[in-house]
């Protein structure tokens, strides 16, 4: 063929065949659906040459210039269909094992009694002091390691942990207990139920860290048989004995990773001790508010039966407490699937927070009656407020957990500082002013650091819990 | 010469091709000195590979390290700086032009970051907002969404702002202090050399094997990311490879196939060069012998772009046809990609292949892995210049390759080409060639031949070798440039933009790139 200037024309490019193409993509579903849901003319070339659609092919077969004049023309000639991935689930709501869990917990508060009783311990007010805040704060500080270790598929370590865990709060409660005994006065044996005490918790930390409440229900059997026994049908020694022996389950089930002799040293990161020392400090927090009160409580009442009872509620609605905390996460994270605007989001978490708090203080609130029911023979005068201050901690300690869940742990740190200053300031006044602090004035101290820290860290909740970064 | 080489998930602390080349290339070239920047997961790990002499130092920059708390950025103004680079930089996502505001909004936060740490500063209430109205207009490029579509919910904004406020992370590196940066990879690889580019004019050389923004397409998938996520992540990675080509000095793609790939997204061609892979020939022996029984290997990253589920259904189908054959998979995979080993170790239980089908870790002798088969196979859906296909050639092995990538280039007429995602087709180039021995032979003699006379490591350390010296000899005999237009470089005055005792990061030192 010649042109009218007598050149040889140049044969005309092929026209790009769009059915052709089109077809194509749509005989492989998977193909066409990739297409469908595509957000750029480029992913569909990357799809395409997934395909074997290479620029060559393309050519070839479909007369395009290459590989992306043909994904445009797929582009603009598919119409956009969304391909919704599964919607993230929010969290699990609480569920009623929590309650157990909670109740596995503190029950053996119960069992405190139990042998001090039965074995006729002379026991002081700082042996529950030691062995309840250092084995909180080092319990917390193991759980936190153990977390991130698992957050980064390490569970190898879990037989260093669990073992660490226990000796440490043994040795360190051992180094406290002696400390203060040799300045506050004591026996040997308070220096050992101390140490046992913490060696316990620590423990049945670790048993509930591995979830192993069935574990850590059958391992207390004989101690919760023989203190209902304890009550008239068999002695308190042998009652004693029986919680003892429930102790020494306790402890073979929390070690019973070394029996897999899977050794490993975990590598752990600055971050990881940072978080670790602030969680440490956390639970110290925890266990010295406790065990203020106890010591100002049993002062009080005179019996350790009597002060058991005043602290019953608080430990008996731990397990009420992660309940309440887990719907509460749960109702947040489904928010933040549901809701497109910020306002609405903070509107919802208000109202969840509010509900969980207001639950659990309802509870306790109930849980707290009933025990100034049954305290009443025994310690009228004080329980009232004995009991009220006990459940303005149960209130506070919800609202630390709230927030240390969400990655606060430093705004918890804070409120803890300014509790701890209030209670020092007033106890110090009381002294400067009587030469001594009643255990009345005591808890009345305690109750008003607790409050403050009440409002400090419910400002708190209210304003960063709002906050979707906070999940 | 100092050179900062830039890695993201590979050298040296991950096995795989490019860690292979990287490898290679501190060796080889051996009188400069290279400080590895690596950018990482989360993990603090100890590197995989001994490290040579001249490798002088190793920063790892892990993106989802589990950084103590957000920094505070120091002061309300600063706060308000950092809040509007961000602003701008999710905003120009969606602009039409929004590459020079792109460029410009990661040169604030870049000039911030050296001030104040801003690891974590980004996460904000307010940073939230300002992406919940951008994802909400983010819908797919020049695509109508429809009327049905559902609002962006917080939760998807909350995981776009985790995932870009961790990619960011590498831009806030103090900015290597070398004579050349070499990015093995565009994206995020290139962020430590926009800090030293603004610094101090370090050139770069910008090396893609694979083509970083076509495997962004594919990992950030439907069945995974929502539209709303998936929209803003990949209009992030496009805008950031678009500012990879613009500001490097030479970009150095494994296959002349993958040109079309930069050129397509903002790489100007004259300063394209593609520069294959090249194999040390003495280290990959041939064997006449060959195994008992029909065996296929297959050798690689367990990782969805190799597709090693259509790797599977091909040796199915082989096995119906040859009921002896193996497939022997050497190669392990990252601990993201623990679930697909799973998946995969599913599928070919599924399949009825355990005893037949086995994975069998990193290869200690990638030789002999090769020889353990009668033909190597590569099954990849996307590819640079792949050392499997060359390593393997050069061992004299038949080869059985998808046509992605360089992999045609590689491969020329000594090996079976055929396409990605087509295990019959698959499954018939292996029967063909186990059921042919003379045929194997001569393709496998072919291979070789093809490896010696074009893809050796003296070839390839040689060009990189020019091209370092290319780049930065243009740059020491005009020191200080700005990119114009159309692509020429014209020298600007170095009293205002380095001024040794002034400020290091004048506001006006870089005029955004035009045109994206």
């Amino acid at each position: 063929m010649a042109t009218h200037k007598g050149k040889r024309a140049v044969d005309p490019k092929p026209t790009p065949d769009a059915v052709g193409l089109l077809h194509w993509v749509v005989s492989d579903p998977r193909l066409a659906e990739v297409c469908a849901a595509a957000v750029d003319p480029l992913e569909v070339a990357a799809r395409l040459e997934t395909f074997g659609l290479s620029s060559r092919v393309a050519e070839d077969m479909f007369g395009y210039r290459d590989v992306f004049s043909a994904a445009h023309a797929v582009y603009t000639s598919v119409p956009f269909e969304d391909t919704e991935p599964p919607p993230p689930q929010p969290e699990p709501m609480g569920r009623p094992l929590d309650l157990l869990r909670g109740a596995l917990y503190a029950i053996p508060a119960v069992f405190f009694t139990v042998v001090v009783n039965g074995f006729g311990v002379p026991t002081r007010w700082w042996v529950l002091l030691v062995g309840l805040t250092v084995a909180w704060g080092i319990s917390q500080a193991v759980a936190v390691v153990g977390w991130a270790l698992r957050g980064r598929g390490d569970e190898r370590s879990d037989s260093l942990l669990a073992c660490t865990s226990i000796l440490v709060t043994a040795a360190v409660c051992l180094g406290v207990a002696l400390a203060v005994r040799s300045t506050l006065g004591g026996t040997e044996a308070c220096v050992f139920l101390a140490v046992a005490l913490g060696a316990y918790i620590a423990a049945s930390g670790v048993l509930l860290f591995h979830g192993a409440e069935w574990l850590l229900g059958f391992s207390l059997v004989p101690a919760i048989v023989g203190s209902i026994l304890g009550q008239g049908v068999i002695s308190h020694r042998a009652a004693a004995w029986c919680v003892v022996a429930s102790a020494g389950l306790v402890l073979v089930a929390a070690l019973r990773p070394l029996a897999s002799r899977r050794w490993h040293l975990p590598s752990l990161r600055s971050v990881d001790w940072q978080r670790a020392a602030k969680f440490f400090v956390y639970g110290i927090g925890c266990g010295l508010l406790t065990s203020v009160v106890v010591g100002f409580g049993t002062r009080g009442t005179g019996t350790g039966d009597a002060m058991v009872i005043a602290v019953m509620p608080l430990l008996l609605t731990l397990g009420l407490m992660e309940w309440h905390l887990r719907s509460f996460r749960s109702r947040a994270t489904a928010a933040l699937s549901t809701t497109s605007d910020l306002r609405a989001f903070a509107r919802r978490v208000h109202g969840a927070m509010f509900r969980s708090v207001g639950t659990y203080a309802a509870a306790l609130a109930i849980v707290s009656v009933v025990a100034l029911i049954v305290g009443h023979e025994r310690h009228a005068a004080m329980a009232p407020l004995l009991l009220g201050t006990v459940d303005a901690l149960g209130i506070c300690f919800f609202l630390a957990l709230l927030l240390a869940s969400s990655g606060q742990i430093n705004r918890v740190l804070v409120s803890w500082g300014a509790t701890f200053a209030v209670l020092g300031a007033t106890l110090a006044i009381t002294w400067a002013e009587r030469g001594h602090v009643t255990a009345t004035a005591g808890i009345a101290a305690l109750l008003l650091a607790a409050t403050v820290a009440i409002v400090t860290l419910a400002g708190l909740s209210r304003r960063v819990l709002s906050s979707p970064l906070s999940y | 010469m100092d050179v900062a080489l830039l890695a993201e998930g590979t050298y040296p602390f991950h096995p795989g091709g490019v860690s292979v080349w990287c490898d290679q290339l501190v060796r080889g070239l051996a009188p400069h000195r290279f400080t590895i920047y690596s950018i990482i997961g989360g993990d603090d790990r100890e590197p995989i590979w001994d490290l040579p002499e001249n490798v002088t130092d190793v920063h790892s920059i892990c993106l989802w390290d589990n950084a103590p708390s957000p920094k505070r950025p120091g002061s309300a103004s600063a706060s308000a700086e950092i809040q509007s680079a961000f602003a701008q930089l999710v905003t120009s996502l969606v602009e039409p032009e929004g590459g020079p505001a792109f460029f410009d909004a990661l040169h604030q936060l870049f000039v911030l970051s050296q001030a104040r740490p801003l690891n974590g500063a980004l996460s904000t209430d307010a940073s939230l907002e300002v992406l919940l109205d951008v994802m909400g207009v983010a819908g797919p490029a020049d695509r109508s969404l429809g009327d049905d579509h559902r609002p962006v919910m917080i939760s998807e904004a909350r995981l776009a702002l985790d995932l870009i406020e961790h990619q960011l992370r590498p831009l806030f590196v103090p900015p290597p202090e070398v004579d050349l940066c070499h990015a093995t990879a565009n994206g995020l690889s290139i962020l430590p050399a926009l800090g030293a580019f603004w610094a101090r004019k370090t050139p770069l050389v910008l090396s893609e094997h694979g083509i970083y923004l076509r495997e962004r397409y594919l990992s950030y998938d439907a069945a995974t990311y929502t539209r709303a996520v998936r929209s803003i992540m990949l209009r992030f990675f496009k805008r950031l490879t678009w500012v990879g080509y613009q500001i490097a000095d030479a970009i150095a793609p494994g296959s002349e196939y993958n040109r079309q790939w930069q050129e397509a997204n903002g790489g100007a061609s004259e300063r394209i060069r593609p520069i294959y892979n090249g194999v040390d020939a003495a280290n990959f022996i041939t064997c006449p012998s060959e195994p008992d029984v029909p065996t296929l290997v297959w050798l690689g990253r367990i990782d969805p772009l190799k597709d090693v589920e259509t790797l599977l259904l091909a040796f199915a189908k082989v096995r119906r046809s040859l009921p002896t054959a193996r497939l022997r998979i050497f190669g392990s995979a990252a601990d993201y990609n623990r679930d697909y080993l799973k998946l995969c170790e599913g599928l070919r239980d599924s399949l009825d292949l355990s005893q037949s089908a086995t994975f069998e870790g990193r290869a200690t002798s990638v030789v002999d892995a090769y020889h353990a088969g009668h033909i190597v196979l590569l099954t990849s859906i996307s590819e640079g210049f792949p050392y499997t296909l060359i390593e393997a050639m050069a061992a004299g092995k038949p080869t059985v390759a998808t046509d992605v990538g360089g992999v045609r280039e590689a491969a020329g007429d000594a090996g079976l080409i055929v396409p990605p995602q087509r295990p019959d087709q698959i499954a018939d180039a292996c029967l063909v060639l186990l059921g042919d021995a003379e045929l194997r032979r001569s393709i496998g003699r072919a291979a070789r031949a093809r490896i010696l006379s074009m893809f050796t490591l003296e070839q390839s350390l040689a060009v990189f070798g020019d091209l370092y010296r290319e780049v930065t000899g243009r740059i020491s005999s005009a020191p200080v440039f700005e990119r114009n237009r159309d692509g020429t470089r014209e020298q600007l005055d170095i009293g205002t933009h380095l001024a040794p005792d002034g400020p290091l990061y004048a506001e006006s030192e870089l005029s955004p790139l035009v045109g994206s």
